[in-house]
């Protein structure tokens, strides 16, 4: 059964008339992880931009966006604000911006949990300290007297994902969210994205530009290039066996870019 | 020729944590020694936080170190002279590296300008050309180009005055894998041609498996181990292994 | 230059070229153009209208106001165009040595600029006119002694966010020497900031000076000045109301002109900004908001 299906998805700028999006169609199922990869500028931020409805407003989207039996892109926007959130929840690439700047942690959380969860002030608190935990943030009440800009990057996206666990959404739509991250940081981010997946079962959107770290959690890859797709099927099955010369270029540029370090430790295996 | 290009001895750095007169001070570097052979590919690598950008820094000879000092082919790297026509960078943040009022032409004819290099539109057509950019290039402002296109070009400036040594600080970071594998191949066949030294500055283990000779692990404002690049799979400390389990290969 | 190629063609900005020029022309050359002695009293003409001899008209001494007008102008705005240009090359040669240099230099001369700004500007050149006497000159004078720290202020401000950006570590980097980098890289890119915050400022010092003479603390009569002339025509406000229209008028025309002008001279300066516009207007689109 899926979860999102998007049919002839058709995005354009009001302003030059010039087209985004030509035609996407794609489905996410339930329990499983969708990755939609691609360069730069080839749309994959204005698709899910247009799932969740924060696209700019000269942005103009035709087509349709089932989700839950309601097609999103003929949803007014207060539904759409409460759809967010609680059922399709985002987690973006730069985990600062996403706080409020002159606020601490816990007064943002509190806010977001207050706004989705019916619950109490000491109900929303406790459930953030437990689903820090879960995320394994050590010390979640010294976490949370703190401001944006006193936490990394990857602490903030490991405090999105644990609101995600407390949100239970039934969606999760992750645009590059380990991109602006270092590699033992990435590593943990994916590890927890990865529990999620398999702990509450999430369907997940993910977005990136990185082969190697949508190898480990999609099990669907959607590849597009300047607005269209260019194939889509089972991970396992687009990494071995690529079907079109584009999807086979970006495989084999992200093998390129490792091989050499493969190599150093295959000899090393060897010897 | 001076044997060693660079010589960081005992450098030492460290910022008041607020205020003028605060005496509370936090160490960003401590102690940090290492040399770079003429023609050599040293890689640093470091996650966010370790000090590497500060480090970076001092060894462009734009900030000053606490104690210890940086020798550029043996002479000190904080006079303006010393570097001139020896030392260029290339750096992260594409956008910010070109100034918004000049065209390409403009910003690549640069260096060679204040160096008294004789140039025309032909030779920096050339450069460009050595970069894998067309003449349609010369005219353009920064913001009309893309990533690549934009780091193309600040590395056709970096290279336009031959300089010796060449400082890439997170160069490909902020660029997609297909074109950081195409920058570094192009980085590759301009240290082919003229036997430029590199110092590349990155967090991505597999991109400076990629380009460089040896490797320094650099963390918490220290140098945790040196390695060359046949030998990466032999570190020892506990930190390096980590780094190396945490690295996501297809 | 790119710039002035693109000024050139903004029509706004050439009418505002033109009108600024024309007034700073009548104003050099005001003796050979003014039709009448402004000083020249005839009381049988006293509040007289449009005539042939006096353009517009004669104010409450019988004066030619047209006359009064044009010599006006060298108070007006010829002195504070000059105190201005003082102002501002002052702040920006300090605001540059503190933005560029930072440490312990910037913390000088912030401190410095501190105390200054402390004292309330226009309380102080009322005391300084207190003390000194009154007069234009001296009005000039206390301001341009007590603003420049404002000024330093908001362009080493303007410095510090290109003194960090990556082209000019490239520049210190590659051994450009301080003089190179300052003229080269950083004073053309806060051009556009220094040139929008003095145009918005012309204004505001001609209303300001405008308003201590019509306060009767700047140009003594009987030489005319803009605010002066306002401050006779209230005077005679309900009775002559048509005498406050040439001062006022003159004035709203001068600092609408130096404000769409720096606007116009910004946007060109702006290459980033003039070239989007462009792309919006050919293809026939109405721009609702900037792009992302």
């Amino acid at each position: 059964m899926s979860i999102i299906d998007v049919s002839d998805l058709r995005i354009w700028d009001q302003r030059n008339d010039e087209e985004i999006i030509k035609g996407l169609s794609f489905s996410v199922k339930e329990h499983s992880c969708l990755a939609i990869v691609g360069e730069s500028g080839s749309g994959k931020s204005m698709t899910v931009k247009a799932i969740s409805g924060i696209h700019k407003p000269w942005i103009c989207c035709g087509g349709s966006i089932m989700f839950s039996g309601m097609d999103l892109l003929k949803t007014d926007r207060k539904k759409m604000r409460q759809v967010r959130g609680k059922q399709i929840f985002m987690i973006f690439q730069d985990g600062m911006s996403a706080f409020d700047p002159s606020c601490t942690i816990k007064s943002t959380l509190r806010e977001i949990l207050l706004e989705n969860l019916d619950c109490s002030k000491d109900e929303a608190d406790s459930i953030m300290l437990e689903c820090m935990k879960k995320v394994l943030l050590k010390n979640p009440a010294e976490i949370l007297k703190k401001y944006p800009h006193q936490l990394s990057g990857g602490m903030l996206q490991r405090i999105m994902i644990s609101l995600a666990i407390a949100l239970q959404p039934e969606i999760i739509i992750a645009d590059e969210p380990t991109t602006s991250l270092d590699t033992i940081t990435q590593y943990v981010v994916i590890n927890e994205f990865l529990r999620v997946k398999e702990q509450y079962g999430t369907a997940m959107i993910f977005i990136s530009h990185d082969l190697g770290v949508v190898r480990k959690i999609a099990d669907y890859i959607v590849v597009m290039r300047d607005g269209k797709m260019v194939e889509a099927g089972p991970a396992e099955e687009l990494f071995c066996n690529p079907k079109q010369e584009y999807t086979r270029y970006l495989v084999d540029t992200r093998k390129a870019l490792g091989e050499n370090y493969k190599k150093l430790f295959t000899v090393k295996e060897h010897v | 020729m001076y044997e060693n290009i660079l010589d960081v001895i005992d450098v030492k750095k460290s910022y008041r944590k607020s205020g003028v007169f605060s005496q509370k001070r936090q160490q960003i570097l401590k102690r940090v020694s290492f040399s770079m052979a003429q023609g050599e590919c040293l890689g640093i690598i470091g996650e966010s936080g370790s000090g590497k950008s500060t480090l970076g820094r001092i060894m462009l000879g734009i900030e000053r170190p606490d104690s210890g000092e940086v020798l550029l082919e043996g002479k000190n790297v904080l006079k303006a002279k010393n570097r001139r026509g020896i030392m260029s960078a290339v750096f992260q943040d594409y956008s910010a590296s070109i100034c918004p009022n000049q065209t390409v032409y403009q910003a690549v004819k640069e260096p060679m300008d204040v160096l008294g290099i004789y140039n025309d539109r032909n030779t920096i057509s050339g450069l460009l050309e050595r970069v894998g950019l067309d003449s349609s290039f010369l005219d353009r402002f920064q913001h009309e180009l893309s990533g690549g296109e934009a780091q193309r070009v600040c590395i056709a400036r970096a290279i336009s005055t031959s300089p010796r040594f060449l400082l890439l600080d997170e160069a490909i970071s902020s660029l997609d894998v297909t074109v950081q594998v195409q920058i570094l191949d192009l980085l590759k066949q301009l240290r082919q041609q003229s036997n430029m030294s590199y110092l590349f500055i990155t967090h991505d283990i597999q991109a400076a498996a990629y380009i460089c000779d040896n490797l320094i692990i650099f963390n918490n404002g220290s140098v945790v181990e040196k390695t060359s690049i046949e030998r990466i799979s032999e570190v020892k400390d506990e930190y390096s292994q980590k780094l190396l389990n945490a690295v996501i290969t297809v | 230059m790119n710039a002035l190629k693109k000024i050139k063609h903004d029509p706004i900005a050439m009418v505002c070229v033109a009108v600024i020029s024309l007034v700073v022309l009548a104003g050099i050359l005001a003796p050979v153009i003014a039709p009448n002695d402004p000083e020249q009293v005839n009381m049988s003409l006293k509040y007289a209208g449009i005539s042939k001899e006096y353009p517009l008209g004669n104010d409450y001494l019988g004066r030619c106001t047209l006359s009064r007008l044009i010599y006006g102008i060298r108070p007006s705005v010829l002195l504070v165009l000059a105190a201005m240009a003082v102002n501002i090359g002052t702040g920006l040669i300090i605001g540059l040595a503190a933005g560029y240099f930072k440490g312990k230099t910037d913390e000088i001369i912030m401190r410095f600029c501190d105390i200054m700004l402390s004292f309330p500007a226009d309380v102080m050149v009322l005391a300084v006119l207190g003390v000194f006497g009154v007069g234009l000159d001296k009005i000039l004078l206390a301001i341009v002694f007590l603003r420049w720290p404002w000024y330093a202020r908001v362009f080493r401000t303007a410095v510090m966010k290109y003194t960090d950006k990556n082209y000019v570590q490239f520049a210190k980097s590659s051994g450009y020497s301080t003089a190179h980098i300052i003229f080269r890289d950083i004073l053309p890119s806060v051009f556009p900031e220094v040139v929008m915050i003095a145009s918005s400022n012309v204004s505001s010092l001609i209303l300001s000076i405008s308003g201590y003479s019509f306060l009767g603390l700047g140009v003594q009569a009987p030489a005319s000045e803009w605010g002066m002339m306002l401050n006779e025509a209230k005077n005679a406000m309900l009775l002559h109301p048509g005498q406050m229209l040439p001062p006022g008028i003159s004035i709203m025309v001068v600092c609408v002109s130096f404000a769409f002008l720096g606007d116009s001279i910004k946007d060109a300066m702006d290459s980033k900004h003039s070239i989007r516009r462009c792309k919006v207007r050919q293809s026939g689109g109405s721009v609702r908001g900037r792009a992302a």
